[in-house]
């Protein structure tokens, strides 16, 4: 028997977004944006100039903290650092790729899909 | 012997193809969900790019740095296989055994109290010009009253405010006169509503007028009968220069738009609802992800139900 059981706290938790300032624009104007106390933002924007590093950083940082459920991390952006994202297994938080505002949604990039694929055995 | 061996790998099976197949059902629902969500950004980003031509550049820059989310995520373990997860402080225990098999489903929750958790913040860098010289055009004003009122002594000063103080209480006595039912105008005595409003309007331009007094009284040094404890006066002023200073993000509550200035292209503002749709998509495609995870426990279960009915 499936139980429901609510796991978070009152407030709820958090969406974190790594993408295009465009993108990040478009989901701050929706609400998801927050900087907390320690001015530690839940958003990153990638632009062509932000390294490599700054990105599997803030990408390490979000999945660390214990108040964000869902990250969100546009295609183009974790193809940058599909290593860590491979690297990261746990439900909690959720990893999901997005389309990028300059390239369409490629299936097989998705490192979600590729997993499913791989043990699924379609190669 | 054998047999309930094979009855138990065959069981097996059968639960592990029932999963296979929920597998690939969900993943068609990913794929479909990836293409609306696909339509839903690029349709929230032509919007902006129409925003962006109408009132100029829109970024970083006009970020509020106090931001606080609105929009929230509550999530709920469902556990398949009969075991528990936990409560409370289950989430933790969910992130560290991704074995587990526990399956986690994301609800949305929007808050519509963000505004009064949001803290006295600084206007962003690049607030509309007018906002900003009218702030100061009134911040100049009570200092340019007070120093007017050193020059000539501060009695005209507060003359003028109690003057106006009193303006205000007739105009108040007069809306009571109507109250009791004059009659004669018949829209203004009919509708209450109206009047409570007129009313609330007075009780907040008598609230501004205390204020004024205060500030002068505070500025002046000798303004007045208002001086009142220091400390009161100190921490009123200082909640009117957070009023001021806060702009449309203290008085504004906390819808992001007015981030961008208090008259916002409608371009802007089917960006946001474009993009508030699409995180309602990203979040059934976080649980639809979520489906597909038991295939790894799926395929070693099985594996393990073979290996153990061929030996």
């Amino acid at each position: 028997m499936a139980k429901n059981v609510n796991i978070t706290s009152a407030d709820g938790m958090l969406l974190a977004v790594l993408a295009d300032e465009d993108t990040i624009t478009g989901f701050l104007l929706a609400g998801v944006g927050n900087v907390d106390l320690r001015k530690k933002k839940n958003y990153l924007v990638v632009d062509s100039k932000t390294s490599v590093r700054t990105i599997e950083q803030a990408f390490k940082e979000f999945s660390a903290r214990e108040d964000i459920a869902v990250i969100l991390i546009s295609q183009q952006v974790a193809s940058q650092i599909r290593h860590v994202i491979a690297a990261h297994n746990k439900p909690i938080p959720s990893v999901l790729e997005i389309p990028s505002k300059d390239c369409p949604y490629d299936p097989s990039q998705d490192s979600l899909l590729k997993r499913v694929k791989l043990i699924a055995g379609f190669n | 012997m054998a047999a309930p061996k094979v009855t138990s790998s065959a069981t097996e099976l059968d639960a592990a193809e029932r999963e296979f197949v929920e597998t690939m059902d969900a993943l068609q629902e990913y794929l479909q969900l990836q293409a609306r969500l696909q339509d839903q950004l690029k349709k929230g980003l032509m919007n902006l790019a129409r925003a962006k031509y109408s009132m100029g550049p829109i970024g970083q820059a006009q970020y509020d740095m106090e931001m606080q989310a609105s929009v929230r995520v509550a999530i709920k373990s469902g556990d398949e296989n009969g075991g528990s997860s936990g409560g409370g402080g289950g989430a933790v225990e969910g992130a560290n055994a991704p074995c587990s098999g526990t399956r986690y489903s994301f609800e949305i929750r929007k808050s519509p109290n963000a505004a009064t958790a949001r803290r006295p913040s600084p206007p962003p860098a690049a607030a509309a010009a007018t906002m900003d010289r009218a702030k100061a055009a009134a911040e100049a004003t009570p200092a340019a009253a007070a120093a007017v009122a050193e020059a000539r002594g501060s009695k005209n000063v507060a003359d003028e405010v109690a003057a106006a103080d009193s303006v205000v209480r007739l105009s108040d006595l007069d809306l009571l006169d109507d109250d009791d039912g004059s009659g004669e105008d018949g829209g203004l005595s009919g509708e209450g509503g109206k009047e409570e409003e007129d009313e609330k309007e007075l009780k907040v331009a008598n609230e501004f007028l205390r204020r004024m007094r205060l500030l002068l009284g505070s500025d002046g040094g000798d303004g007045g009968g208002d001086g009142g404890s220091e400390g009161g006066d100190v921490a009123e002023v200082e909640w009117i220069r957070r009023v001021r200073r806060g702009g449309r993000n203290g008085g504004g509550g906390s819808d992001p738009l007015h981030w961008f200035g208090v008259l916002v292209p409608p371009a802007l503002k089917d960006a946001q609802s474009g993009f508030s749709a699409a995180l309602e998509t990203c979040l059934l495609l976080a649980n639809t992800a979520q489906r597909m995870g038991p295939l790894y426990h799926a395929t070693s279960s099985a594996g393990a139900a073979e290996e153990g009915a061929a030996t």
